[in-house]
């Protein structure tokens, strides 16, 4: 069995290189340019599979949307979390929630930029615009969740040294934003979704997009 | 280590296989002998699913399938790397194309070995649906041991498993239409003319929402044309 380091500590490869590409982009250290340069990327990444949506409906100012709904989602409930957990004593201060923001929405990125090529493909050869939206949604469900995922164990990682009450609170209150994220991607990827493969509504979607 | 032992360890020893991989060890080598079973391996299940109609059909299927698993590769390589990372783990790029390659190759050998049986199965009278759900199942078999070498890479820990799932899924999904793209593999002895591939009908889960239809008794207007 092949012992892999699994922790957002894990910077080094095995081969003793220095950390990857990828796990320099999912960094949480660095000085504040490196954390908007992470930004940049992660949603430039996102923009990319946002256009290989549009490659067939040619909406391409629709694809700007996936980066800022990235971005809303990733950010909206951030101040709440930090004024929760400041309110439970926790050591989590804003710039460490920023850098937790960054984080999600850089590993959201990535994921999206790898699937892009996969999504792409069905995207050219689909002929039905139900089964694009549904490959979309799926693709951006688990970009979604897994930045969600490194976000939140960004965030929980502030209290590790904490009591169980602070611990608790820091749990529900990750647990709520999550709930909160979810549902603002929800909100948007309605309108966005149906608007990035050219029409106007999801109902109008649903009516002449199928099989 | 010479390339003809490499297709042993392939078979014999998937944590080695995975354990270079993951150190970077002579992956070069690997990458040929990978490539090359790869290739042999789906070129011989190829050839035997073309028998089913004969002729032409037989290096056609042999020469598209080979082509169908590079593609489905190279167009999820990036999903691998960035799933592989975001989910914990700290492979380069060039340790996720290896692992890749390998666990499709070890796929590929266990494919090649169900290949005479399965042409013995079609020579005997399986027919076409028969011939195709023995397909699927060999591919089942050869794809769950060749991911084998992807898991003991990613360990038993939950986010390893999470990895190879997520992994997993992509892997299967680009396959799938890939797949459905570059079809017809196994052609019926009735059809006329040897088809290099159909036009584009759709996706894959196009066919399987219309299959869903036809399953309810709602059929499409060309379904109901094209009934004799």
């Amino acid at each position: 069995m092949v012992e892999i380091e699994m922790t957002t500590d894990a910077m080094e490869t095995d081969a003793g290189r220095g950390p990857g590409w990828a796990r320099r982009l999912m960094s949480l250290d660095g000085d504040d340019l490196a954390i908007a340069r992470r930004l940049g990327v992660g949603l430039g990444l996102s923009w990319v599979f946002a256009a290989s949506a549009a490659v067939v409906s040619e909406a391409w100012a629709a694809t700007l949307g996936v980066p800022l709904m990235l971005t809303l989602v990733g950010t909206l409930g951030v101040p709440s979390v930090v004024i929760g957990l400041v309110l439970s004593r926790s050591e989590l201060d804003a710039r460490d929630a920023a850098r937790a923001a960054v984080h999600g929405i850089a590993t959201s990125g990535l994921v999206l930029g790898g699937l892009a090529p996969a999504t792409l493909l069905y995207v050219a050869s689909s002929t039905s615009d139900l089964i694009r939206f549904l490959v979309l949604t799926a693709s951006l469900s688990l970009g979604g969740l897994v930045g969600l995922g490194r976000m939140a164990h960004a965030l929980l990682a502030s209290v590790e040294g904490g009591g169980p009450r602070e611990r608790i609170t820091a749990y529900a209150l990750v647990l709520g934003f999550a709930a909160f994220s979810g549902l603002l991607a929800l909100r948007l990827w309605s309108s966005l979704g149906p608007a990035l493969l050219g029409h106007d509504t999801l109902t109008q979607l649903v009516l002449e997009g199928g099989v | 280590m010479r390339a003809d032992s490499e297709w042993v360890a392939l078979l014999r020893d998937p944590a080695a296989i995975a354990a270079r991989c993951v150190e970077e060890r002579d992956l070069g080598s690997l990458a040929r002998s990978s490539t090359a079973c790869l290739v042999i391996g789906a070129c011989v299940l190829g050839g035997v699913l073309g028998t089913f109609r004969g002729g032409a059909q037989i290096p056609l299927a042999a020469a598209k399938l080979p082509l169908v698993l590079l593609a489905t590769l190279s167009l999820s390589a990036p999903a691998f790397y960035a799933l592989a990372n975001a989910l914990g783990t700290s492979w380069s790029f060039r340790t996720v194309v290896a692992l890749s390659l390998a666990a499709s190759a070890r796929a590929a050998l266990v494919l090649a070995a169900l290949a005479p049986p399965l042409w013995l199965a079609m020579d005997l009278g399986l027919g076409y649906h028969g011939s195709t759900l023995a397909a699927v199942i060999a591919v089942a078999i050869g794809g769950a041991l060749g991911v084998s070498i992807l898991l003991r890479a990613l360990g038993g820990t939950l986010a390893g498993l999470t990895s190879g799932l997520a992994c997993g899924a992509v892997f299967l999904a680009v396959l799938a239409q890939t797949a459905w793209i570059a079809r017809p593999f196994l052609l019926r002895p009735r059809a006329g003319n040897v088809v290099i591939v159909r036009s584009l009908e759709g996706t894959f889960l196009d066919s399987v929402a219309l299959s869903l239809q036809s399953a309810r008794g709602v059929y499409a207007e060309d379904e109901v044309s094209e009934a004799p």
